[in-house]
């Protein structure tokens, strides 16, 4: 079994005075989200595992389907995954994305003439998720 | 944000995921520094922290690169959509998606 990603991918940058500063970017884009204050510790995994707890995790967006560590801006924030397994969705759809009909006025839920979930947050298992 | 008009539900919407960083709309604003991973604004030229080349694409551009797109209005829409909730256009089959590697 693939154990889970305990931090987001980083670089770390050793000091003379023997402190480390970690950089943590995200998952996704490799935007840089985090760097720590030097910090001091006996091996560069403690240093890691305080720096992450401490500071790196704060600034992230945690994934529960595919365990990545992700900046806001790669986050669905409606869904609650990275972009990667739920992109964006109009949140106001002019037409149902299962049978194209135009929907008028305020968005409803459901399609009402196919009753296909207009927003599948990236959940939806298959083909035509009604309900 | 003048540019908006706040009195739609929409526009409304919009501004507040780009206060807290999120959505399409911040995307579009980023560009991230192939060499040290910082975010610059969409028009800059050069990484204001290490002075690198940025790349003329932004985020939204490599995100939308990550999937599968509309080919009328250029939205990206999710792997089930037979057709296009922003312009209600008939999608290609799904499955041609784009994967590309970290911008960094």
């Amino acid at each position: 079994m693939e154990q889970a990603k305990k931090t987001a991918a980083y670089r770390v940058v050793a000091d003379s005075g023997g402190s480390r500063v970690f950089r943590f970017y995200c998952d996704i884009s490799g935007e840089l989200c985090c760097v720590t204050r030097p910090i001091q510790a006996d091996t560069e995994e403690a240093a890691l595992e305080i720096a992450w707890a401490t500071e790196g995790k704060w600034e992230f967006n945690h994934c529960p389907q595919c365990g990545k560590y992700v900046s806001s801006a790669m986050f669905n924030v409606n869904a609650g995954l990275c972009l990667d397994c739920a992109p964006w969705e109009a949140e106001f759809p002019a037409f149902c994305h299962q049978c194209g009909v135009r929907l008028q006025g305020a968005t409803p839920r459901c399609c009402p003439i196919c009753g296909a979930r207009l927003l599948v947050d990236g959940t939806a298992g298959g083909k035509g998720a009604v309900e | 944000m003048s540019e908006y008009d706040l009195r739609t539900k929409k526009a409304l919407r919009q501004v507040t995921l780009l206060e807290y960083g999120f959505g399409p709309e911040t995307m579009k604003l980023r560009k991230i520094c192939p060499e040290c991973g910082r975010a610059n604004g969409a028009q800059d030229t050069h990484c204001t922290d290490c002075g690198a080349a940025l790349p003329s694409r932004t985020l939204y551009d490599f995100y939308l690169s990550r999937h599968r797109c509309c080919p009328g209005c250029g939205v990206a829409v999710t792997s089930i959509a037979e057709y296009c909730p922003e312009c209600g256009a008939r999608l290609p089959k799904a499955g041609v998606t784009q994967r590309e590697g970290a911008a960094v």
